[in-house]
């Protein structure tokens, strides 16, 4: 089985995740930016993302899989605006190296005044870097808060991105981490969804797949978002295991854990993984 | 006796498809973790009573969200996750 990992920290992750991601059927991981688990000077940035951009598609190839990421300044060090002008002047750069997908995971994290305009800020550099090479906006990442401010910072989040109107293509945003009380507006309004699999603090195999029964696959990818938590990678095979264990065929599955963000991510020019076809003989 | 609104068997959402297994399949499939949650869940409320012995959380909110999400839990509405996540999460 073949799949690709839609979120995942690798930065914070061993060698050895890498390998067993591979054996694990990784063929492609998608990094976004992070917080560090504590708040970085602004030239550290610049390293960090250097090390997206570098260090981390090496470690990747080495074991079979490519490394794609996504660069921003993340919601929890927002609150400084002077560090976050500075940091998102370093951003249209990394933009453009080839294995960035475009801008995240941006989002709110306490729902402040201050991570909502770095949030909008964000949201209009993904907006000029494609108005610089004339096509659409970069993809674009977001990150909802967790538990007791998800439910509004969700909603903060698709009233900002509403005001940027047609500028924005829903089907250009991947929302993430949604659960069973953010699922359906952010899946009405046309965006991707995509469901975490962290078990303390947002979804659980289970869950995660009563989520795909009732609102369907269309437009949804499922994550670990292994980071330096309490987490791990193959959080998203066992819910692959789940989705089994409830009769999904392997065509079913490859479209989840493999086509979707395939689809996605395609629309990257630079994100050259195809979606695949099962046929069973 | 007439039965009372918690002893009814949840009502699914309307409009929710059907599940991939039947109800039996869930019961076999997911009982025994259910239960494990469900002791979990008592295991810890014993202990804040306990806890409380030594002070602290008497008026915590947090106490009142976990009684909320109980009664969600044994009531007969369906849409349970979604609900209890409402509680959680204003």
């Amino acid at each position: 089985m073949f799949l690709i990992d839609p979120h995942v920290h690798m930065v914070s992750r061993t060698t050895t995740d890498y390998e067993n991601m591979a054996m694990a059927g990784v063929v492609a991981v998608s990094e976004p930016a992070f917080w560090a688990g504590f708040d970085r000077s602004p030239a550290a940035f610049s390293d960090y993302y250097r090390q997206l951009t570098e260090f981390e598609p090496t470690r990747a190839a080495s074991f079979g899989i490519r490394h794609f990421c996504w660069i921003c300044l993340n919601p929890k060090e927002a609150e400084d605006l002077g560090k976050a002008r500075e940091v998102l002047s370093l951003i249209p750069d990394f933009l453009s190296r080839p294995n960035v997908l475009g801008v995240g995971e941006i989002g709110l994290h306490k729902n402040t005044p201050h991570e909502m305009e770095v949030f909008r800020r964000h949201v209009q550099l993904a907006i000029d870097a494609g108005a610089a090479r004339g096509g659409p906006h970069a993809l674009i990442l977001i990150h909802t808060p967790h538990l007791a401010d998800k439910l509004k910072g969700t909603r903060l989040i698709l009233d900002m991105l509403r005001e940027f109107g047609a500028a924005i293509d829903p089907a250009r945003v991947l929302i993430d981490h949604v659960e069973e009380h953010t699922i359906s507006m952010v899946k009405d309004a046309g965006y991707w969804a995509g469901m975490t699999i962290y078990p303390t603090t947002k979804a659980t195999p289970e869950r995660a797949i009563d989520m795909i029964e009732v609102y369907g696959a269309e437009q949804m990818c499922i994550n670990a978002a292994a980071d330096w938590g309490i987490s791990d990678p193959l959080w998203i095979h066992r819910t692959m295991l789940e989705a089994q264990r409830r009769g999904q065929n392997r065509a079913a599955l490859i479209r989840l854990f493999h086509n979707n963000p395939a689809s996605f991510f395609g629309q990257h020019p630079g994100f050259s993984i195809r979606p695949i076809e099962v046929v069973e003989k | 006796m007439a039965s009372s609104k918690s002893d009814r068997e949840p009502e699914p959402e309307p409009g929710a498809p059907p599940a991939s297994l039947n109800g039996g399949q869930v019961l076999d499939g997911y009982f025994l973790k259910s239960r494990a949650a469900m002791l979990d869940i008592a295991a810890m409320l014993d202990r804040l009573s306990r806890g409380e012995q030594s002070g602290g959380a008497i008026n915590d909110d947090r106490k009142r969200q976990l009684r909320a999400a109980l009664a969600i839990l044994n009531d007969a509405e369906g849409a349970k996750a979604r609900r209890i996540q409402e509680i959680f999460s204003q």
